[in-house]
């Protein structure tokens, strides 16, 4: 069974695992689209941004595509963040000052994509297939027990 | 534990301090232990374990690695961490971060309130308050290590208050980054707030935010100036 066998053997195979953020570092967001209306008065905010701050931003993240697109009357001025992950975050500038919506385009940057899930419990995430350096606790070797460990 | 003469006065290079876990078998052994015959168990149980580990004929490892002298330097210590580790691998460290302390590996992702200012990803963070690094039956701690310990020191009277606090290891002896991963937040949280007969109700949203850092290797200086 030769399919099988080299199945098997592959999933013994040590394996690299590519890390985010190790020794290496790929921006996470790929693309910003940016939907406004030119005619909505509630887009007065959007529209102060396109002319300086998001040309400035485009210049300081050279990595990130920025693609502005025109809506249809009534349509809500939305911006979109397109990831490495293959999900986006979308969040909605309509009725917003310029700087808000500076300040929502700077959480596109900062994120990495992922899904949010709750962070409180998760101080350490241990690093895939890693040992703990100082070794596994010992019942038998503790030498802050009394007696210090095993005596026969 | 205790600073040693001829150390630099931040550090007190030692053995570590207290083993709680085995010792590794040495590589060159290739036996395995067998079980003690019945009579030599019960003519070890009123001996000390170093007589059993020599008289016995069960061959249970020693409970502790074979002693090696206190190192005389820096550079010293940091030579016996390197043998047991590599920068990726078998290494630790002890670090505060604002007001808290983690223990951290090579390539673990911590997780921190909000660290402003906000940095872009991809940035590395030099961890400046490096309490304590080390390998598996070495490490070096600074005097700011310990803090139960140094606060109790300072409770003495006749104490001269030292900056125990700023004793940190500094940068030629080890040195870590910190990739910046992401600044992210919690999912929505919703706190309602009541008391009954009172008309007294109101909700609380909360977003936590967080920043997401891999740990980077953990690279081992030269142990000498104050560069």
């Amino acid at each position: 069974m030769p399919a099988s066998t080299s199945a098997l053997l592959s999933a013994i195979r040590p394996r690299t695992v590519s890390l985010t953020g190790y020794n290496h570092f790929l921006t996470p967001l790929r693309k910003i689209i940016i939907d406004y209306d030119p005619l909505s008065p509630s887009q007065a905010g959007i529209r102060t941004y396109l002319k300086s701050p998001m040309v400035k931003m485009a210049e300081a993240n050279p990595d990130i595509e920025v693609l502005v697109r025109r809506l249809r009357r009534g349509k809500a001025a939305v911006i979109r963040g397109h990831y490495v992950n293959g999900r986006d975050k979308v969040i909605c500038v309509n009725g917003l000052e310029t700087n808000e919506i500076t300040n929502k385009v700077g959480l596109l940057l900062s994120a990495s994509g992922a899904k949010l899930k709750p962070l409180k419990n998760l101080t350490l995430e241990a690093a895939p297939g890693a040992e703990s350096a100082r070794g596994i606790w010992s019942a038998l070797h503790d030498e802050r027990k009394p007696g210090g460990g095993y005596r026969i | 534990m205790s600073g040693r003469a001829g150390l630099p006065k931040v550090l007190s290079s030692s053995l570590r301090y207290l083993q709680t876990s085995a010792p590794l078998p040495p590589a060159s052994s290739s036996s395995f232990p067998h079980p003690a015959s019945p009579s030599s168990v019960s003519s070890s149980s009123s001996t000390s374990a170093s007589a059993a580990s020599s008289a016995s004929s069960s061959r249970l490892p020693p409970l502790l690695p074979p002693s090696t002298p206190t190192p005389s330097s820096t550079t010293s210590a940091l030579s016996l961490i390197a043998s047991q580790s590599t920068p990726s691998t078998g290494r630790y460290l002890v670090a505060r971060l604002h007001s808290r302390t983690y223990l951290l590996h090579p390539r673990d992702i911590l997780t921190v309130p909000t660290l402003k200012p906000l940095s872009p990803p991809g940035t590395v963070l030099a961890l400046t308050r490096i309490l304590e690094v080390g390998s598996r039956d070495y490490a070096i701690r600074s005097p700011a290590a310990g803090g139960h310990e140094r606060r109790r020191e300072l409770r003495d009277p006749e104490r001269k208050l030292g900056s125990w606090k700023d004793d940190t290891v500094p940068a030629h002896v080890a040195r870590c980054g910190l990739t910046v991963l992401e600044h992210t937040k919690s999912p929505l949280e919703l706190i309602v707030k009541k008391k009954r007969r009172q008309g007294y109700k109101k909700t609380i949203q909360h977003k936590q935010g967080w920043t997401r850092l891999r740990v980077g290797d953990i690279e081992l200086g030269s142990g000498e100036g104050s560069a």
